[in-house]
């Protein structure tokens, strides 16, 4: 149950690598029931790093260990690890499908792991009612799309999404940017209590204030990534 | 939702209606000749007159008609079903496959279609699923690009990522993103073909190279009718062609008011709806303060027992009430906060105020800006010269296709101000936007980084009022402070600044004057040092109290 990042880089693709890494040798570790904070600066790769954390992008270089298992470029991720990663993105509003309604998105990891191809939120209603709990969600909000909900609102129910599994490691983007302070203080509550149950949590914010209250320790990007002093604010 | 307009509806089902009924409950022989009646005028027996060889053109249009749908019903299923299959393999399997299918589709689209068509009927004389096949072979290449260029797109959603990186498989992406995302395409585009492929049918017909001339399509009929005009028999190319074009434009329509309401429910997609929940009217308008005593200048905008509802998810009858009598000014030349918990409608009063609601949504009251009651209408036409909202999600508010220069230097063309390179440069530098990511397109920014420009953007317009949602949500504190700057230098320019935030120590810092949503209420407004220090309500407190 922990993360792992060894001598990872990245250049955006299409860009001349010795022009702007954006990422050059970065090591990085969260072990099991810790939350890690990262900050950065608005376009140091603070969402890069954790698209390649949880091997959505691959890395140039360097590997990525979850759960003892090492992964660089081109290995395959077979879906049990993918499924023991949980992901919240920076935008609610990009990461929600606008087609489907939010108990139909909140339970598809459940629906997916039993091999279903389309969410059954009639199936898991126990499971969602706890998850929808958890996320201090409204019950007659899941049953709304997707335009029909506040980005907090819809922020909160992408977090229970990303817990639905009970993930042994969960990374999160920016996760309280939309809310207030109410609701930022739920989910990273949410998330810790994740971490208090045995999971790796990495959490990348701005907010270092709310943040520093539930991580064991906060990281500076700057200060593991190399590519920092030429690439400046990318 | 718009309903489609009634009368093409009607008139597509009488045609329907005619083509079906009539040839059932009126079997006609095509060979059954009766020169007894040749070329008689329309008359009370028959309705559209007769032929050349006697035979009524009455039942002979509704044969006509309904040979012609049938065929064209199937050419579009057809070509659909075709055009569908290849999009979907080109994007799936990408590489050779797909620059193969691309050529493919070039090619097809060089070839005459007529001539091509011309080709596979002369082949195969006579046959019915020769015209189907022939039609639907060189018109496939349009669906398979929408189909493709869609799916490329959608691959690449973050929702699609995310359900990959939650371990789904294939099939289920497949399943729960892709095909929803495509299947109201083709099925657009198979409609789209219905009214063409009619045509096509007819123009093969009349060419005689398409069914044998004693069957019935509309396309010989009107064959037919060349002999009779000479005649003077004008019924025979009168009514098989009225048929036509009321059926081709019967079904254009219909398509027409499908698209618009498909485009207007895309516009609708909206931040912020709350349950009607609250009940503690009376508390809150007591607790609310006037600020009028306070003001130093007049409102720059006014509103008075504003309502607005939304209609509901459940029932398309019933609404709900989701901003309930608001009472809200802003002072001009000032920085005027919202503060409000999510949900509680702060979005959807700025959007209000510039006539961007979502549809369906009605509202009451009075809103008047820089002393100027103004309508829905009024608003909507006001946004752009008088006022300027600058969405909260500003990731998905920029045009994803343009660069960040190209963008920011269209803003300052329309808005009337000079816009070379260092003219841009200078107002994207305004929201601490780095010269470096003009070049840029959108998905090359990240979220913070959209968010500036975004800013930018809608500065640079340089409108008197300026509604700004949640700039900051996604800013470090050093770039936080930049927009800070920027703010206070409008407000001192005499813009008036509408800012919603929950981030309460941005509101102690720059707010003048402080409102407060709760439940689509406002249940405190006034300075903000009188709101800030002192709330009146504990509710209030517990959202001012929350970080500490």
């Amino acid at each position: 149950m922990s993360l792992e990042l060894r001598d990872v880089s990245y250049t955006h693709p299409g860009t001349d690598p010795a022009a702007g890494r954006l990422l050059d040798g970065l090591d990085l570790s969260v072990g099991a029931g810790e939350v890690t904070g990262l900050c950065a600066p608005s376009g140091a790769g603070k969402s890069t790093l954790l698209r390649i954390a949880a091997l959505m992008v691959p890395a140039d270089a360097g590997t990525v260990r979850i759960n003892g298992q090492e992964f660089s470029r081109g290995t395959p991720v077979p879906r049990e690890v993918r499924r023991s990663v949980g992901v919240v993105l920076q935008s609610p509003r990009a990461a929600a499908d606008p087609r489907m309604r939010l108990d139909a998105l909140v339970c598809a990891p459940l629906a997916f792991r039993e091999g279903a191809w389309r969410p059954r939120p009639r199936r898991h209603s126990g499971r969602l009612a706890e998850l929808a709990e958890l996320a201090q969600l409204d019950p007659e909000l899941l049953h709304r799309y997707p335009h029909q909900v506040s980005d907090g609102q819809l922020q909160r129910a992408m977090v229970a999404r990303a817990l639905a599994l009970d993930p042994d490691v969960l990374i999160c983007d920016e996760p309280t940017a939309q809310l207030d302070s109410e609701n930022t203080a739920a989910v990273l509550g949410m998330l810790a209590n994740r971490a208090a149950a045995g999971a790796a949590v990495l959490i990348a914010s701005h907010d270092t204030a709310a943040l520093s209250g539930v991580a064991d320790r906060m990281l500076d990007l700057a200060g593991i990534n190399r590519a920092g002093d030429r690439a400046g604010h990318a | 939702m718009s309903r489609p307009r009634p009368l093409p509806l009607v008139l597509l089902g009488l045609a329907l209606a005619y083509a079906v009924l009539v040839p059932w409950l009126q079997p006609l022989d095509p060979r059954a000749v009766d020169l007894s009646a040749v070329l008689q005028a329309p008359s009370g027996e028959h309705f559209f007159g007769t032929d050349q060889l006697g035979r009524d053109v009455w039942i002979r249009s509704a044969q006509g008609l309904r040979m012609s749908l049938l065929l064209a019903l199937g050419a579009s299923v057809f070509s659909t079903v075709l055009g569908v299959g290849v999009g979907l393999l080109a994007a799936w399997r990408g590489g050779i496959v797909d620059r193969i299918a691309m050529r493919l589709v070039d090619t097809t689209n060089a070839l005459p279609h007529l001539l091509l068509a011309v080709v596979i009927v002369a082949l195969w004389r006579g046959q019915w699923w020769a015209i189907v096949l022939s039609i639907a072979l060189t018109h496939w290449t349009q669906v398979a690009r929408i189909v493709r260029s869609r799916l490329l797109a959608e691959r690449t959603a973050d929702y699609v990522q995310l359900a990959r990186a939650s371990g789904a498989p294939a099939a289920a992406i497949w399943c729960t993103h892709l095909v929803p995302a495509v299947a109201p395409q083709a099925a657009i585009a198979l409609v789209l073909q219905l009214p063409h492929a009619i045509w096509h049918e007819s123009s093969l017909s009349f060419l005689g190279v398409g069914l044998p001339p004693e069957s019935a399509s509309l396309g010989l009929l009107l064959e037919d009718a060349r002999g009779g005009l000479l005649a003077g028999a004008w019924w025979l190319l009168v009514f098989p062609a009225g048929l036509l074009v009321l059926v081709s434009w019967c079904t254009a329509s219909i398509i027409d008011t499908a698209g618009m309401s498909r485009r207007r429910r895309r516009l609708s997609r909206f931040p912020g709806q709350v349950p009607g929940t609250g009940t503690a009217a009376s508390a809150a308008a007591a607790a609310t303060r006037s600020a009028a005593d306070h003001a130093p200048g007049s409102p720059a905008i006014l509103v008075s027992g504003l309502d607005l509802r939304l209609p509901s998810t459940t029932d398309p009858r019933a609404s709900t009430l989701v901003l309930k009598g608001i009472d809200y000014r802003a002072e001009a030349g000032r920085i005027n906060v919202i503060l409000g918990a999510s949900g509680a409608g702060k979005s959807l009063l700025l959007r209000t105020l510039v006539g961007l609601l979502p549809a369906g949504a009605r509202f009451t009251g009075n809103i008047a800006l820089n002393g100027q009651a103004l309508d829905a209408a009024g608003l909507a036409a006001a946004r752009g010269t008088d006022t300027v909202l600058v969405p909260g999600s500003s990731g998905t508010a920029l045009n994803p296709v343009r660069r960040v220069a190209a963008q920011m230097r269209q803003t300052l063309r329309v808005s009337g101000r000079p816009c070379s390179r260092a003219e841009v440069l200078a107002a994207l530098g305004a929201a601490a936007v780095d010269g470096a990511l003009a070049g840029r397109h959108p998905h090359e920014l990240s979220g913070g980084q959209a968010q500036r420009v975004a800013l930018a953007l809608g500065v640079a317009v340089g409108s008197r009022i300026l509604l700004v949602d949640e700039p900051t949500s996604a800013l470090d504190v050093d770039t936080v402070g930049l927009i800070e700057t920027l703010l206070r230098g409008r407000a001192a320019a005499g813009t008036t600044v509408v800012m919603v935030t929950h981030d309460l120590e941005l509101a102690r810092r720059i707010a003048d004057h402080v409102a407060v949503l709760r439940d689509g209420r406002i249940v405190e407004s006034g300075t903000a040092a009188e709101v800030l220090a002192n709330p009146a309500l504990p509710e209030t407190g517990v959202l001012l109290g929350a970080p500490a």
